[in-house]
């Protein structure tokens, strides 16, 4: 069972530290995501790197559309590794979608978790009518989708056999790795609608464990209305505005996002 | 021949622009100019690409087609929606080249309108989704109905199963409610009456065990009727239905303080949400675990009883693999600051014990009620290992019925 998840999740184990820091991506990429953040705890954290089932190295024969089809699912993954590796009091870095199924984890199981650090959160991207600013209208995540679905055939195409094998050329599974995130087509556009459509504004509130906000300047899906909106909502949360701007600060900026999260980490934020 | 200039590639057949990595529009066309609603290059000259796309198709670009064409140099046939300055739309094929530049990167991109290929394109997508959605409820349908098959054969043979052990439940149970009860008492009047009539020529130390004989069975008999309402639990009488966890709680609390008289507590409980289940069986487990406390706690301290409450969800299938559903879930954790109930023990102090006999309370037999009671609404119950002071039980149970 044990080994079975860790392969399943592509789990990967490094570093020298006792405490576990839990790296989680975001939608449409993998761990590799990360690989300007990780060296910098390598030495004071043991880290655990992961993919959710259907992205990066994952087993995507794992993939069971009830489980997936709701973020349950996915912090059922993330719960899972957790008990896989009997770990306990870790801190979690989630990025984007993953923030809230860090989240819905804790939520579930707070004993498993000491912090929870988010980057670029969102309890809910659409607007509502009663006054709530998400950053969506409903029909800018439909366009989303439709573009997605008109660029699928081509997209599966021309992805997918440079995913799968490359043995020839392994310098382009390289590159791939490293300037964009590999996600089973199919499997990124249900992600895209499970993330874009989901809504968790009800399970705010139900957190036990101290957080932190990462709030980007001008970040096109996470807007700073989400970040004061999750501020007042979760319990015992830091929100810490960013310099760095855009979706990815932790490809982007890896020294602000650092430097944060250390702080944090030393509880001087 | 001359070659083709800026000036022809301006009024060319398509739209024309190239952005540097920074996303700054370099060169852009009149076609295009004019295709999106504007009068003037420099309107968009040195602005952001983004600024023509609408929303989506800035998060296609910046998740999809910048990563794909910084990869490979080069994309093909891609599918946009262009916005214009009037926000009007305009669905577009774009193809788009990386190229050096002097001492800079341009990514070079032309675009054809599609507007009548763009509705094609709608129209097929449609298709392509009913046909996919009734091809995904085809076949979910046929799973479903082989697993059905399976699971009918599969319950029916259960149901059997479970109809003759809930007969063997009830013979048992009129046996020992009965049939067990009734010699014992005769047994413990036997020993009882010899010992009264025969008082003055019985040595002491008979007598001592004739009175050990009457205790003994007034234990078998108390362990009797303690397996009685175990195994009546089995046989559920009581329908299930919305049940308020505030009522029931506070009866179950003002019930066990009456089993001991003039009993001094604290008690403080979150507000807790109304849960699909069992009244008098959710009445009882909550009656038996402050009755622990009670029986449990520390005479140096004054007993504090702490009821708290968290709401998560999770899959409500626990037996089998391969199936999910999300449900709303409630952990109820009872915590108290007595001397602890042999915490090192955890599970197995959910099972019928024999101390169960020798207290007259059944209190130790009450674990195994709780735990009863907590099956039969589908949920967990289990005591926190950790605790130092005093008993920390948590409840999970779902909420709603589903």
């Amino acid at each position: 069972m044990k080994s079975s998840i860790l392969s399943r999740n592509n789990v990967k184990i490094s570093g020298e530290g006792a405490q576990t820091m839990m790296f989680a991506h975001g939608f449409g990429c993998d761990q590799n995501m990360w690989r300007f953040i990780t060296p910098a705890f390598q030495k004071d954290y043991q880290l655990v790197l992961f993919d959710y089932v259907g992205a990066g190295k994952s087993d995507i024969t794992a993939y069971v559309d009830s489980r997936y089809n709701n973020l349950n699912g996915y912090a059922d993954d993330v719960l899972e590794i957790c008990e896989a590796l009997a770990l306990k009091d870790i801190i979690f870095v989630g990025h984007s979608v993953s923030s809230m199924i860090g989240l819905l984890a804790a939520v579930r199981r707070p004993e498993i978790f000491s912090k929870l650090i988010f980057i670029g959160p969102s309890a809910r991207y659409i607007n509502d009518d009663l006054g709530y600013i998400g950053g969506f209208e409903r029909k800018d995540i439909e366009g989303l989708l439709d573009t997605m679905d008109k660029n699928y055939v081509g997209w599966a195409n021309f992805l997918a056999p440079a995913i799968m094998k490359n043995p020839e050329r392994p310098e382009l599974g390289q590159e791939l790795t490293e300037s964009f995130c590999s996600t089973d087509p199919k499997i990124a556009r249900k992600f895209a609608e499970v993330t874009f459509l989901s809504d968790n504004r009800e399970d705010l509130n139900r957190l036990k464990v101290p957080s932190l906000i990462m709030q980007c300047s001008d970040d096109l899906i996470a807007p700073m209305e989400v970040g004061d909106y999750l501020l007042d909502h979760i319990p015992m949360s830091t929100l810490k505005v960013m310099k760095a701007t855009g979706h990815c600060p932790h490809m982007s900026c890896p020294e602000e996002t650092i430097d944060i999260i250390k702080s944090y980490l030393r509880n001087n934020l | 021949m001359s070659e083709m200039g800026i000036d022809d590639l301006d009024f060319a057949p398509c739209g024309y622009l190239s952005f540097r990595d920074d996303g700054v529009i370099s060169v852009i066309n009149q076609t295009l100019i004019e295709w999106l609603g504007y009068s003037d290059k420099d309107e968009l000259r040195g602005k952001s690409v983004e600024t023509i796309f609408p929303i989506a198709g800035r998060i296609f670009y910046q998740t999809h087609f910048y990563p794909l064409l910084k990869l490979h140099e080069k994309a093909e046939e891609i599918f946009f929606t262009l916005k214009g300055k009037d926000k009007q739309e305009l669905p577009v094929i774009c193809n788009a080249r990386r190229k050096m530049a002097k001492d800079i990167v341009l990514n070079h991109c032309i675009f054809v309108p599609a507007v009548l290929r763009g509705k094609y394109e709608q129209e097929l997508l449609t298709a392509r989704r009913v046909a996919e959605d009734a091809l995904s409820k085809n076949n979910e349908l046929v799973a479903t109905k082989v697993r059905l098959e399976k699971h009918s054969f599969d319950l029916d043979r259960r149901l059997g199963e479970l109809k003759q052990m809930n007969e063997d439940l009830v013979q048992f149970g009129k046996v020992v409610s009965h049939d067990l009860q009734e010699p014992i008492r005769k047994i413990a009047l036997f020993a009882d009456k010899i010992a009264l009539e025969n008082n003055a020529i019985l040595a002491k130390a008979t007598l001592e065990q004739l009175r050990k004989i009457n205790r003994e069975c007034f234990q078998l008999r108390q362990l009797a009727s303690n397996l009685e309402r175990f195994i009546s639990l089995n046989l559920q009488s009581e329908l299930k239905g919305k049940v308020d966890l505030n009522q029931i709680l506070k009866t179950a609390l003002s019930k066990a303080k009456e089993t001991l008289s003039g009993i001094d507590l604290g008690f403080m409980t979150d507000p807790l949400p109304e849960i699909y289940g069992y009244a008098n069986q959710l009445e009882m487990l909550f009656f038996q675990i402050i009755s622990n406390s009670i029986h449990f706690r520390d005479d140096n301290r004054v007993l504090e009883i702490r009821v708290t409450q968290s709401l998560y969800k999770q899959n409500v299938y626990r037996q089998m693999d391969g199936y999910y559903k999300y449900v709303e879930f409630i952990k109820i954790t009872i915590s108290d600051n007595g001397k602890g109930i042999g915490n090192k023990k955890g599970k197995d102090l959910f099972t019928i014990q024999k101390k169960a006999a020798v207290n007259s309370l059944g209190l130790t037999f009450g674990l195994a009620f709780c735990k009863k009671v907590v099956d039969n609404h589908h949920g967990v119950i289990f005591i926190d290992p950790g605790e130092t002071i005093g008993t920390v039980i948590n409840i999970s149970l779902p909420v709603e019925h589903s």
